[in-house]
């Protein structure tokens, strides 16, 4: 049946940013929200005091962030706290807290490789690259102490490459994809790994992959295009910032700024003209 | 050294005034017979054409007469002129200063230099201008914001009826130069939860200029007749008050001797409302439930999850001052697009249910479309139910659109 839930304490006016995750948060059924969207993140941060404080002062719970911050002092488990968090609001019934704490239980008994990629891929999802390489590292480093499968060893090859995409650019990350490739065998892998191969600029390194993994005629488009379609976007947003950059400049009346880059974004654009010409 | 409570009914020429005693047993109306010359104290001051100060009804007749404008009034009309009293020049609120701080004083006196503990103060609509104006005055002759305490005329009936354990309803009849106010004081029933409360209809457009106006004294007999009848048709009236200006005019009690019906019982005089703001600056409480004048007479709930519940959340009191009527609270949609109101007037106990489903709200996952519901009425008929989109943080940001809808209780 269909409800209303009211909700409890205040709606804060700044912001938490939760820890590792990259969301900030205002309310009690926010933060309810966030554990039970990525509870393998939720450590990160329910031992923060500094959200316990959050809690106490400015969503104006002061019962519940006192006891957080007790639980947090005394280094209770995890359970302990978000059964805390949870039972501070109405945004979860009692039915799905329980539900979501025996799943929790079951996580808690997995292996330990396993609660680790899940939490790097939450980091990856959240744009946490650099946690996330860091956990996919360590994984790749303790691999076979855990006896990962070589298709699991090609899914973290792939997400760490991904990750690295935005940390350290595209030559690593061609090289983690190659690897993933050879691991996990999946066409997106091979997309991926070919995309980096032509962003990084090595030329060699493409046209020699595309030899070796006699790479169909329908991924060559799609790569054309793939490769295509970023350059006009990237191409797109350098527009847009230069005629922002020309508002601002004029906002502020610094009118010799303005014209010098209207002489600079001119003859870029001359220059564009002529390549696309040639 | 004793300590008293007055009650001041602030009417339109003139004041009276109802002292408790120590014991706090009874109320009584006091009189000045040496005080200014006459047994008044006047609210409304004129200056004549010799330059002589007219007061109370005088001043009243004398600017009725002469359609004089620049009326002096405590209560009404208020203007910055300086009034000449010959000896010296005082503006108006010295000079009403003057006469509440000598009244006051003739009052400690006659107590044995008795203290003021508290001073309920009356008049016909105690607008937040007025109360402002009326606790400068006071203050100004050293009576400070707590120990005054302010309440319309319809308010110190019911003060008055429920304090002095009365049965049945009562009307009280006010006429006065500018026509007819009425209060039904309706009574409560504490087995079903209905409180005592009072209405105020105003017959002023039944007779623009009151009673007093209409110089034919036996015309003035028959529209009195009339409005009265009119004001208790088909209402089973205990009793009857009649008060104001109509209270001198001869042959009053004999029309009013038509009315005694089925022991209704028939009071005239100036004292009621005195009286009323007496038991208001006493009482720290109203010892029943009530709900006074301005005040809204609707219950306003929603239906919605809270403490691990469904229930009907409380947005809006009966008894909340109409001014103050407005509430709101926040709720996170879940499976459900759809809120229920329920509108009970406790007068009669019957609740009126209200479902709102506002089309085009912003497609969101569940539990993430979090929406502020604002309660709050225009006039004591008129509920405007009013919801927002406020988002779920950065998870779901806001469209802060507004649907709103208005309730005719009427």
């Amino acid at each position: 049946m269909g409800k209303l839930i009211v909700t409890t304490g205040n709606y804060a006016k700044t912001g938490y940013l939760l820890k590792n995750s990259k969301q900030n948060i205002y309310s009690i059924e926010e933060l309810c929200y966030c554990i039970m969207r990525n509870p393998e993140l939720c450590d990160d941060y329910l031992y923060d005091e500094g959200l316990a404080r959050y809690i106490r002062e400015s969503l104006g719970l002061k019962e519940r962030g006192a006891l957080l911050a007790d639980l947090i002092k005394r280094d209770a488990p995890l359970k302990d706290l978000i059964t805390v968090v949870f039972c501070s609001c109405d945004y979860y019934t009692k039915e799905e807290i329980e539900e979501f704490l025996q799943e929790q239980s079951k996580v808690e008994r997995s292996e330990e490789w396993v609660r680790t990629k899940s939490k790097a891929d939450s980091y990856l999802t959240h744009g946490n690259f650099r946690d996330a390489v860091m956990n996919y590292r360590f994984l790749l480093k303790e691999k076979e102490t855990y006896g990962i499968t070589s298709e699991t060893l090609g899914d973290i090859y792939h997400n760490l490459a991904i990750a690295l995409l935005h940390t350290d650019g595209f030559g690593e990350a061609a090289d983690y994809f190659r690897e993933a490739y050879e691991r996990n065998n999946r066409e997106e892998t091979l997309k991926q790994y070919l995309l980096a191969l032509r962003f990084s600029g090595d030329r060699v390194m493409y046209e020699s992959a595309l030899d070796i993994y006699q790479v169909s005629e329908s991924i060559s488009k799609w790569l054309d295009v793939a490769f295509f379609q970023t350059e006009l976007e990237t191409q797109e947003i350098s527009d847009f910032n230069d005629i922002n950059l020309l508002r601002q400049l004029l906002r502020d009346g610094k009118i010799n700024e303005f014209y010098i880059n209207v002489n600079r974004i001119t003859e870029q654009m001359k220059e564009q003209y002529r390549k696309y010409n040639e | 050294m004793a300590s008293l409570m007055l009650g001041i009914d602030f009417s339109k020429t003139d004041m009276q005034i109802g002292i408790w005693n120590e014991e706090r047993t009874c109320a009584d109306v006091y009189q000045f017979p040496e005080y200014m010359g006459g047994d008044i104290i006047p609210t409304m001051v004129i200056a004549n054409e010799e330059g002589n100060l007219l007061v109370a009804k005088e001043a009243l007749d004398y600017s009725m007469k002469t359609q004089q404008h620049g009326v002096t009034s405590l209560y009404g009309n208020l203007s910055n002129d300086k009034i000449d009293l010959g000896t010296r020049q005082m503006s108006v609120n010295q000079l009403f200063a003057h006469y509440l701080q000598e009244t006051l004083a003739v009052i400690r006196k006659r107590f044995g230099s008795a203290s003021i503990a508290r001073i309920g103060i009356t008049g016909e609509r105690m607008t937040e201008e007025k109360k402002h104006h009326l606790a400068e005055i006071m203050e100004s002759i050293g009576y400070s914001g707590d120990k005054l305490f302010f309440a319309s005329h319809a308010d110190t009936v019911l003060w008055y009826e429920i304090c002095e354990s009365t049965k049945g309803s009562s009307m009280t009849l006010d006429f006065d130069s500018k026509g007819m106010m009425a209060y039904l004081m309706n009574p409560g029933n504490e087995d079903m939860d209905i409180p005592y409360y009072v209405e105020t209809i105003d017959y002023t457009g039944l007779m623009p200029g009151g009673l007093t106006g209409i110089l034919d004294e036996e015309e003035r007999k028959n529209s009195f007749t009339g409005v009265t009848e009119l004001a208790i048709a088909r209402k089973a009236v205990a009793r009857l008050y009649v008060t104001g200006d109509i209270v001198d005019t001869p042959g009053v009690s004999t029309i009013l001797g038509r009315f005694y019906n089925n022991g209704r019982r028939i009071f005239t005089g100036r004292s009621l409302y005195c009286l009323g703001a007496c038991y208001y600056a006493v009482k720290e409480k109203l010892p029943k439930k009530a709900i006074g004048d301005a005040q809204i007479f609707h219950d306003v709930t929603l239906e919605a999850y809270e403490d691990a519940v469904i229930h009907q959340v409380l947005l809006l009191k009966a008894g909340t001052d109409l001014s103050k009527a407005g509430a709101g609270i926040q709720v996170i949609l879940d499976d459900t697009r759809e809120m229920k109101f329920q509108i009970t007037d406790v007068r009669t106990a019957e609740s009126i249910n209200c479902t709102l489903h506002p089309e085009e709200f912003p497609f969101r996952e569940n539990k993430t479309l979090r929406l502020e519901i604002e309660a709050r009425f225009l006039d004591y008929e008129t509920l405007v139910l009013k919801i927002r989109d406020v988002g779920f943080g950065d998870i779901c940001p806001a469209s802060y659109r507004v649907w709103e809808q208005t309730v005719n209780l009427g």
